[in-house]
């Protein structure tokens, strides 16, 4: 999947020309680090990987404690740690909840290499957090609003359908909303779908969704962790203003086959991972299909409508300073009503990544990505008339990333990250009559590059410091064609005033921004902390979109000389307490963003195949802020959290709502969530899981009045969003029974029976206005309705079996 | 309580549901709105002033009568009076020896109404319009089954040159086809100005645009239909486009991707103050008709 065009746009003169600035910072960069690394000279390095015994997998987070030292390290992605620390005796320890303890000692009198392995626990969940020490990570780092979530953590909670899904998983956590059942996406703080930046293995999904919505295209098989990065953003990430989601796949088992897989209504699936070379290299490849189409063939012609994804990665530990990764996505929503008519839509991905230790102390992560969304709809009717349409947004993407293990205070990241884009809005042909005409839109193309640094830096045992900077910059490129827009009313149509074609790769637009990011951590005692950050995002691509919920059809666009990038900054304050050993966790986060050049739209505005759809688009400020309120309670038989979010978003643009200030339609003051597991026995679980909201906001009309027949509604006061459906909640159910027997790696097959809304709700998730399809009394006018939509009206039983082999 | 066991897209079986909702709407505040829609046809033009009222009163509107309205226009033709007829609320304008028809292509015209003393104008501009060729009924067949049904289509093509609009008007039996799904609006041969398709037939959702959309509701043989394109100008376009986004709320999966509920933007403007609320629309068209009586030779078999 990785296409010649990778290179092509590499070595082309428009991109070196743009590295060339990049490349001289990031140079001074580099240099100031080796003059550093010369000045720590007397002190021992120990570094490694933290691996799982039983499959091979790096553990991101692990915990590397030096019991003389009282201080210690975390993994990273990758599973790599470094200390550095003077000569002398240590007990080190390594640890990760759920896994058994291991403690090295160690004479240190040169630089050591130690790899380890941690085994799973034998016994049961509860009795390892006793056991075991108890974690404290949540206070302790600098880290925060910052939530991860595990895989198994995710595959136990109810599901709809029965499908463990990554999006709706997340929608759990504080401070992550849904504007419904069935809409794509997921609203992070107040921002919208468009903002977060949905990474698989550090490439970008541009559209997360199955199903319009239903779904994630995420496979839970392949997937190893997730992490949501809601505020306090390091400056390694960047491009979107709301949060970072970051979808870690699975690295595939090094020491044994492993196969696994299920059956539930809507997909069956089936994974594979193997090692290539033992302890060496593996794969893993996981694939899924919607299989409804399969049952309901008899009653379908031509029709066929299906969807299905692939997850593959490979792995190879080529010495014990070189690992490679290769790893990618293919999926597709099929819909076909016969040979020549349909739509379809998918993402593809791939990730090569390097990870090299340069010297004991540098680790470097050298990435290459590629990453493709496309869609493609089409119409036909006899020969003469046809109608198609294609559309793709490619990016293709290089990431150098350094760590340097300065010293045992001091972590510094540091790289460059270069994005290319090429946006094809439409690639359209219409014929009418046997004449066709293109209607096509030109191409756009960007480029993003940024160089960034952060620092993890602790001062003294109380205070820890994380501070870094992005400097970004994109260049709106030719060739393209450019329009000048002249000025219309607040919340008009701005008509063309002019048109220049762009030849060439000119940039037509520049746009540089420096990111600050900045946290803290203020350590009160051991189990209490005070953290506070300031981050500043910088957005230069935009979904637009000015439906209810993001449709698969929905355009990004990049900062144009007519769209300004997105800014947001924003503000977060929090207290962190454990309690009881460590087994409760609490946490209260207070956030406030502003952000500037928030996109709304004309009313009326037409988004697709738009020439000038720059001039249907609004622009102005926003803000979101809130308090986030968060307990979990770990191990024991009963465990799981709740979390209550008091929120707003609001935004203020000319031109809508008469220029005040008016909620987003995902705007959800109270947010209440509450997820809980009963681990009954050996053989069964279950879990459950309660949402309450309040109701989104929804524009009512107060009049109705007729012109030439048709019946016009009418808001007498022009508001927007001013009024609210009734509160969402809802209870889902499950149970996980496992099989008596255990296969050879002890492992056990399981059913998963599920009530998702166990009682039957009807949660609204719009009320429309409409007219009656009854003939009015004599003497009476139609009858006006308002309707209440619910995607879900009853309660929704699911089963599905699920295997390993 | 309408809950129905919807079969969505993917043939998965989600319990959706629709239900009536009782919502507690702001108050409504009686505003004049205008309703004038002349076309240049030698036959009876109507304008209609009516008061808008509370969503959900479903009373007759009140109307208002004693106005007095006129349309000019740029060619020196003397002020062609609208009265008031038996109808309260409806204003209408007859042909004459002298004055058959309104309207000339390219020329302007100004609609006057006085009401009360607060005085009204609106001014728009009587745009071009095609011809229709022809008018056919294709065989299809339902989907999911082996039913067969006649889809109508009209055929006609946009003039060269962009900025072209219209608005497809379809009579089934005499009775205009007037729900909100029904409305059939074109920019030049496609459905919107950015698309640029210009100067050709008009494309296949325009032109099979003339079906009836309730339920269970086609064209069959013996059928008398008739289509009218009417010209209007750009910002009729943009009105039309409006009207649909807000009245063609079919419900269902469709609220996944409704826009936000907006008012529509009137052209009549006041003239004493500008802040006398109005609502409504002023517009001349030039009209292109044809009828067929639906027989056997009109229909267009499938294609094996």
């Amino acid at each position: 999947m990785l296409s010649p065009s990778f290179i092509n746009s590499f070595l082309s003169p428009r991109s070196v020309s743009k590295y060339a600035k990049s490349i001289r910072i990031f140079s001074f960069a580099s240099l100031l680090l080796i003059i550093s690394s010369f000045v720590h000279a007397q002190d021992y390095t120990i570094n490694g990987y933290v691996k799982d015994a039983a499959n091979g997998e790096a553990m991101f987070g692990a915990t590397v404690f030096i019991k003389e030292l009282g201080a210690g390290q975390v993994t990273n992605a990758y599973g790599f740690y470094s200390v550095i620390i003077p000569k002398g005796v240590y007990n080190i320890e390594f640890r990760f909840t759920g896994y058994e303890t291991l403690v090295k000692s160690i004479d240190l009198t040169k630089n050591e290499r130690i790899d380890i392995e941690l085994k799973e626990a034998e016994l049961e969940l509860e009795e390892v957090v006793v056991t075991a020490e108890a974690e404290n990570a949540n206070v302790t780092t600098v880290e925060m609003s910052v939530e991860r979530l595990d895989i198994k953590t995710i595959q136990r909670m109810p599901a709809l359908l029965g499908e463990v899904d990554v999006i709706r998983s997340i929608q759990l956590l504080p401070g992550v909303s849904t504007v419904g059942e069935g809409a794509s996406g997921f609203n992070v703080r107040g921002g919208s779908v468009g903002q977060n930046l949905v990474l698989l293995d550090q490439a970008r999904v541009y559209n997360s969704s199955h199903l319009f919505g239903l779904f994630s295209v995420f496979n839970p098989d392949a997937v190893s962790d997730v992490e949501l990065y809601k505020g306090g953003i390091p400056a390694q990430f960047g491009g979107r203003i709301a949060s970072i989601l970051d979808v870690r796949m699975k690295e595939g088992n090094v020491k044994n086959f492993e196969g696994s897989g299920g059956v539930g209504l809507i997909f069956s699936r089936l994974a594979i991972e193997a090692p290539i070379v033992k302890d060496k290299a593996s794969f893993i490849l996981a694939a899924r299909r919607s299989y409804i189409d399969v049952v309901a063939a008899p009653i379908l012609n031509d029709e066929r409508l299906f969807f299905y994804d692939l997850t593959a990665k490979a792995n190879y530990d080529i010495d014990d300073r070189n690992k490679i990764f290769l790893s990618g996505y293919f999926g597709r929503d099929r819909f076909e009503f016969d040979a020549n008519q349909g739509f379809s839509w998918g993402n593809q991905t791939s990730t090569l990544r390097w990870n090299h230790l340069i010297n004991d102390r540098l680790f470097l992560n050298l990435t290459g990505i590629y990453s493709n969304y496309d869609y493609q709809l089409s119409f036909a009717d006899r020969d003469t008339d046809s109608f198609s349409w294609d559309s793709d947004i490619e990016t293709i993407n290089f990431k150098p990333e350094f760590t340097y293990f300065i010293n045992p205070k001091n972590e510094l990241t540091f790289g460059l990250d270069v994005v290319n884009y090429n946006f094809a809005p439409a690639d359209a042909i219409a014929v009418s009559g046997g004449e066709g005409t293109d209607i096509g839109l030109e191409n756009k193309h960007g480029f993003e590059a940024s160089v960034f640094f952060t620092n993890k830096q602790e001062i003294n045992s109380k205070l820890s410091l994380e501070y870094g900077l992005r400097f970004s910059s994109f260049s709106y490129l030719g060739p393209t064609e450019i329009f000048e827009f002249g000025d219309a009313p607040a919340g008009e149509r701005r008509s063309v005033i002019g048109q220049t074609d762009v030849e060439g790769n000119d940039v037509i637009e520049d746009f540089f921004n420096l990111e600050p990011r900045i946290s803290f951590r203020y350590q009160l005692n051991p189990s209490a902390s005070i953290k506070a950050s300031y981050n500043r995002m910088v957005q230069y691509i935009h979904l637009l979109s000015n439906t209810t919920a993001s449709i698969p059809l929905d355009v990004w666009t990049p900062s144009t000389n007519n769209i300004d990038p997105q800014r947001g900054d924003q503000f977060a304050l929090g207290y962190f307490r454990n309690f009881n050993n460590n087994k409760i966790e609490a946490s209260i986060e207070a956030y406030y963003r502003d952000t500037r050049n928030q996109l709304d739209y004309i009313d009326g505005a037409d988004l697709l195949l738009n020439r000038f759809l720059e001039g249907d688009i609004l622009s102005g400020e926003g803000r979101a802020y809130g308090l986030e309120l968060m307990v979990k309670k770990n191990g024991g038989k009963i465990n799981g959290w709740a979390s209550y979010t008091l929120g707003r978003t609001e935004l203020q643009i000319e031109g809508i709502n008469q220029g005040e200030w008016y909620p987003t339609r995902f705007d959800q003051p109270h947010n209440l969530k509450v997820v809980g597991f009963y681990e009954m026995n050996e053989r069964m679980t279950f879990s459950t899981n309660f949402t309450l909201t309040s109701g989104t906001p929804a524009t009512f009309p107060s009049s109705r009045y007729s012109i030439q027949g048709f019946t016009i509604p009418h808001s007498d006061q022009q508001g927007r969003n001013d009024v609210r459906i009734p509160t969402y909640h809802r209870l889902d159910l499950s149970l996980t029974l496992y099989a008596k027997k255990e296969n050879r790696r002890g492992d056990r097959n399981f059913w998963v029976f599920s009530l998702y809304n166990l009682y039957a709700r009807e949660n609204p998730f719009s009320i429309y206005f409409n007219t009656s399809d009854q003939t009015p009394m004599p003497s009476s006018l139609v009858n006006t309705e308002a309707t209440q939509f619910s995607v879900l009206g009853s309660v929704l039983p699911s089963i599905s079996y699920n295997f390993k082999f | 309580m309408k809950c129905s066991l919807y079969l969505f897209i993917l043939l998965v079986a989600i319990w959706s549901c629709e239900s009536p909702a009782d919502v507690e709407l702001s108050p409504s505040t009686p505003t004049l709105v205008v309703d004038a829609f002349i076309n240049d046809q030698s036959e009876a033009q109507r304008i209609f002033l009516n008061f808008s009222q509370s969503f959900f009163n479903n009373d007759q509107y009140a109307p208002a009568t004693g106005a007095t309205i006129t349309i000019t226009d740029d060619q020196g033709n003397p002020p062609q009076v609208f009265s008031e007829t038996d109808i309260a609320g409806e204003y209408m304008w007859e042909p004459t020896l002298a004055q058959s028809t309104i309207g000339a292509i390219g020329a302007n015209y100004t609609l006057t109404i006085d009401y009360e003393g607060d005085v009204f104008t609106s001014t728009t501009t009587m745009a071009r319009t095609t011809p229709i060729q022809e008018i056919e009924f294709y065989e299809e067949q339902e989907p999911f089954s082996e039913d067969i049904f006649y889809e109508g289509r009209f055929t006609a093509r946009d003039i060269p040159g962009i900025g072209d609009a219209y608005w497809v008007k379809t009579f089934w039996n005499g009775e205009f086809l007037g729900d909100p799904s029904e409305l059939n609006i074109a920019f030049d041969a496609g459905l919107s100005p950015g698309g640029g398709i210009d100067g050709q037939e008009f494309i296949i959702p325009i032109r099979s645009g003339i079906n009836p959309t309730g339920e269970d509701e086609s064209f069959d043989v013996g059928d008398v239909v008739r289509v009218e394109v009417h010209s209007i100008s750009r910002q009729a376009y943009d009105y039309f486009i409006q009207l649909q986004i807000q009245t063609d709320r079919p419900g269902g999966f469709a609220e996944l991707f409704a826009q936000p509920l907006a008012n529509l933007d009137s052209n009549i403007q006041p003239q004493n103050n500008d802040d006398t609320k109005v609502l409504g629309f002023f517009s001349m068209s030039a009209v292109s008709r044809m009828e067929v009586i639906f027989t056997e030779d009109l229909i267009i078999a499938q294609e094996e």
